[in-house]
């Protein structure tokens, strides 16, 4: 109560405007207060609206009973059951009651819609009420508030396929009453007293719906049987109670805004006969409804060059590829340091002297006393780590709609708090259906095309949007040329057409009021879109992202972060050498199969390698035992000590599997692959990582869904069965 | 619609009820002088103290609307619709009720600045914890009724009987025109009726103010 009243005027102009908007609603002639108010005041306000601006505004429909505290209305949820109950009144028609299947078995759905709520929004999908903030700081701004307004539009085409309006045409002219909301900024602002607030809203509710059982008497002190349409099959077997006709649902629409909608009330134009699909007796003169309605959770572009795109962050974890002792010591370099010797006699020993020097069939050592060999043995590990790991985040920063049906309190129960006296429920926080990032636009009618209400038999109600007409007056207003599909149009009748599509980014023709631009309402065509989208500015025309980050409805809430955890794989090289007596210090190439040795000189060969390749492994491994085994490494050997006995030490060489060789593989007698690949093929691309992230528990993300550019070219909907 | 609907209701119910008379000019002068004024209004409509339904005749707890150029012609079942004469139509209200109890709103005057202008407004302001109070607030059902007589050229041909009006009819389901349904036995005619009961806990304020030709929104 901090501000005065300045000056008695203004209360007088204020008052009559306000009761200007009653009277042009009701023609209410008894407004009492109107007797305070001079003719010349009402003169005043006729071409003005009423501004409203909401600040610091929330609220909750409480259950009815006493006053609470604000710090209980906050806290406590269970009492948001003050209702809007939608009564199923009139018999069930016969359509109903005879089908073959469910005629019996026919009830009148009957709902309650509990707590609604409008608050700021606060991120929580579960929470109908922002509990720590909840005012929504300024709803609009003076510049832009709601309004109630009072306009007329001139050169409004008529229905009359004969008539062409010319400007100032009175009876092209229609005065139309408008309720709107806050315009819809073009640059959304970010401070909350230039009306971010209208941008970060949180409506909620919950209901309970109810399948009523028609020849039972209302009882809204006791649920009884009137809800008991399986009246033969409800509590068996076991006698549990069970919830066969009750939908709880919760919704929730977290972070969106409602600013740039408009509803218009008006009287119809004339014209319309009875042909060409038109309508004299519905559509001439009488009340007409046009709307716009918005209800946009934000940018939801996939890729905004620049700003937070909205679309799941997908990184990719980028695998490493090292080379490690048994102990997982990573042996740096490329050369002999990154090997562990396994079978080594001292070097520079000369092979023990049991034979003469020769050089024949060393592909058997020890086969004659001619020959022996002498075999060193080392492998090398390779260790990828961080393979085949990610995370998926999800996107934030955009508001969400969420419906869910699953409460954890009074379950499995036919009650509700208005016939019970219950509490509100809580429900289960991640089921459901929510839908990210969901922009809803429609354009339902609009002066020239006008919804209007009617009755065919006078018991039925039918609501309908005119068919537009085939008169290029009207529908030039209405169609859009889509670039690319002018067919034979000229590019001068192109121009003529000024149908455009609403969507979040713009509806209609922007307009710049007071220095500050905002989007129109003038758009024709409605657009719903659903998560992740892309948005080409030059056509108007959104369709849905496609890539494997798109996010938009998913079956569940999903997480914050999905991780997908890196994998580590090992790779094993095994390297022999031989020497021969006859060549003492010279080491052989033992994978030849030739009879006759190689004369390999230097120290250092290549020697055997047992690792991948395909190929079966063609040369003995000298176990000291005839006839020489070949090396299998299903089978842990331990007496790969050939015939050095003097500094020899024995080795066991490891066994396939987790313990021994993990990622080698052993086909009879064939290692196959076990040689690591380029290392980029352990890295998960974007793609990957997302259908990896698919196989968690909780992730239920379906991506993105569009529907845009739909406009209502007629639509009649009409009432049946009321008696 | 839905709007109108309210405005209409409050204004209806407004004129009916003595509380809003004692302001007159005198009083919003007093108001004035003052740091502003708190006010309670409630507003009741066809119920008693329990605020349970209490209407005497059906008829007159309804309120009718009728669209411009909306009549039947002919002769019942077989309808022909016309905006140009004959019977007239009206959706139809029925079983109206409730109370609308606005505990506390302040009402103050406050300044708004739109670019360089100074603008006065009344500020209604609301607190949470002393709740509108709205008690079985809405209507039984909804019809379509239609009058037993012609309008012609807009003139009622009018009848001396009330229920020939169709906004009068209050014609009830029982168990001829409605066997099996025990459930509408007793309620008027229509469709779904709509029931609101509740505390709506509103808290924050809301500026009022002309939108003259001085605004970028009005100009």
């Amino acid at each position: 109560m901090a501000s005065l009243h300045r000056d008695n005027q203004f209360k007088l102009r204020a008052l009559s405007s306000a009761l200007l908007a009653c009277s042009l609603g009701l023609a209410a002639s008894s407004a009492f207060a109107l007797q305070e108010i001079g003719d010349e005041d009402l003169g005043d306000a006729t071409a003005e609206g009423i501004a409203f601006l909401p600040e610091n505004a929330a609220f909750v429909f409480r259950g009815a009973g006493p006053n609470e505290s604000t710090a209980t209305i906050l806290s406590s949820r269970g009492n948001d059951v003050g209702y809007i109950r939608y009564i199923p009144v009139g018999p069930l028609t016969s359509a109903a009651t005879s089908h073959p299947l469910y005629g019996s078995t026919t009830g009148k759905g009957d709902v309650f819609l509990y707590g609604l709520a409008v608050s700021r929004g606060d991120g929580d999908l579960n929470s109908r009420l922002n509990a720590t903030n909840p005012l929504i700081n300024s709803w609009g701004t003076a510049a832009n508030p709601w309004l109630f307004k009072v306009a007329t539009d001139a050169q409004v085409p008529n229905f009359d396929l004969t008539k062409t309006c010319v400007a100032n045409d009175p009876t092209c002219k229609v005065t139309y009453l408008a309720l709107e909301a806050p315009l819809y900024d073009v640059n959304v602002p970010t401070g909350t007293a230039a009306g971010a607030d209208a941008y970060n809203l949180k409506l909620a509710f919950w209901a309970d719906a109810f399948v009523r059982k028609p020849d039972v008497v209302e009882n809204m002190t006791a649920t009884g049987t009137q809800f008991d349409v399986f009246s033969s099959t409800r509590n068996t077997p076991t006698g549990t109670t069970t919830r066969e006709n009750r939908l709880r649902l919760q919704a929730i629409w977290d972070d969106f805004s409602i600013n740039g909608s408009r509803i218009q009330l008006f009287q119809t134009l004339d014209g319309a006969q009875q042909t060409t699909g038109m309508s004299s007796v519905f559509y001439n003169k009488t009340l007409g409804l046009a709307g716009v309605l918005r209800f946009n959770s934000g940018d939801t572009q996939a890729d905004k060059g620049g700003s937070p795109n909205y679309r799941a962050t997908i990184t990719s974890t980028s695998a490493v590829n090292e080379y490690v002792n048994d102990s997982g010591t990573v042996l740096p370099g490329s050369g002999d340091s990154t090997w562990v010797n396994r079978y080594s006699p001292t070097a520079g020993t000369a092979p023990p002297p049991t034979s003469a020097q020769g050089t024949t069939n060393c592909s058997v050592p020890g086969a004659t006393a001619a020959v022996v060999c002498q075999y060193q043995v080392r492998s090398r590990t390779t260790r990828i780590s961080n393979a085949y790991g990610g995370t998926w985040t999800t996107p934030t920063g955009v508001g969400v709609l969420r419906f869910s049906t699953r409460e954890t309190t009074d379950t499995n129960v036919l009650s509700t708090p208005a016939i019970n006296g219950i509490a509100a429920p809580t429900f289960d926080a991640n089921e459901g259906l929510v839908l990210y990032g969901a922009n809803i636009n429609l354009v339902l009618g609009t002066l020239y095309q006008p919804l209007v209400l009617g009755s065919d038999d006078g018991k039925n109600l039918t609501l309908e949007v005119a068919r537009i007409p085939n008169k290029a007056e009207i529908y030039k207003k209405i169609y859009t040329p889509y670039a690319g599909y002018y067919g034979t149009t000229t590019a001068g009748e192109v121009a003529t057409y000024s149908g455009s599509t609403c969507n979040v980014f713009k509806c209609g023709a922007t307009v710049t009021l007071g220095g500050t631009t905002y989007q129109g309402s003038t758009a024709t065509h409605s657009s719903i879109t659903i998560g992740s989208i892309v948005y080409d500015a030059a056509t108007n025309t959104i369709s849905a992202y496609k890539g494997a980050d798109a996010i938009g409805v998913s079956f569940g809430v999903m997480p914050t972060t999905v991780n997908i955890a890196p994998q580590t794989f090992y790779y094993y090289e095994l390297q022999n050498r031989q020497r021969v007596r006859g060549d003492n210090n010279n080491w052989r190439d033992c994978t030849t199969t030739s009879a006759t040795c190689g004369t390999t000189s230097g120290l250092l060969g290549s020697g055997l390698k047992f690792e991948s390749g395909g190929a079966a492994w063609k040369t003995g491994f000298n176990t000291g035992v005839s006839p020489y085994t070949l090396y299998n490494p299903t089978v842990a050997f331990t007496g790969y000590t050939v015939t050095d006995t003097t500094s020899g030490a024995a080795f066991t060489v490891p066994t396939v599997g987790a313990g021994g060789l993990p990622q080698a593989s052993w086909n009879g007698t064939t290692w196959v692959q076990t040689t690591a690949n380029a290392l980029s093929t352990y890295n998960y691309s974007a793609a990957q990582v997302a259908a990896q992230a698919g196989t968690q528990a909780g992730f239920t993300n379906l991506g993105s869904a569009v529907i845009d550019g739909f406009l209502v070219q007629h639509m009649k909907i009409t009432t049946k069965g009321v008696q | 619609m839905k709007k109108i609907l309210c405005c209409a209701l409050l204004a209806f119910s407004g004129a009916s009820h003595a509380a809003l008379e004692a302001m007159d000019n005198n009083d919003l002068s007093t108001v004035e002088a003052q740091a502003g004024a708190d006010l309670s209004w409630e507003l009741r409509l066809n119920q008693d103290s329990s605020y349970q339904y209490n209407c005497t005749v059906l008829s007159y707890c309804h309120l009718g609307m009728s669209f411009n150029n909306r009549y039947l012609t002919g002769t019942a079942p077989n309808w022909t619709p016309s905006s140009t004469g004959g019977q007239k139509l009206w959706l139809v209200f029925k079983g109206l009720q409730g109370t609308i109890n606005i505990q506390k709103v302040g009402l103050d005057g406050a300044d708004l600045t739109y670019g360089t202008t100074v603008k006065p407004a009344i500020q209604l302001s609301y607190t949470a914890d002393q709740p509108i109070l709205i008690r079985n607030f809405g209507y039984g059902s909804l019809a379509i009724e239609y009058d037993n007589f012609n309008t012609t050229g807009g003139v009622e041909a009018g009848s001396a009987t009330a229920t020939d009006y169709g906004y009068l009819k209050n014609t009830t389901y029982n168990s001829t025109n409605a066997p099996g349904s025990n459930f509408d036995w007793g309620r008027e005619t229509g469709f779904t009726g709509l029931m609101m009961n509740g505390n709506l806990a509103m808290q924050g304020t809301v500026k009022i103010f002309s939108c003259d030709s001085s605004h970028p929104r009005c100009s």
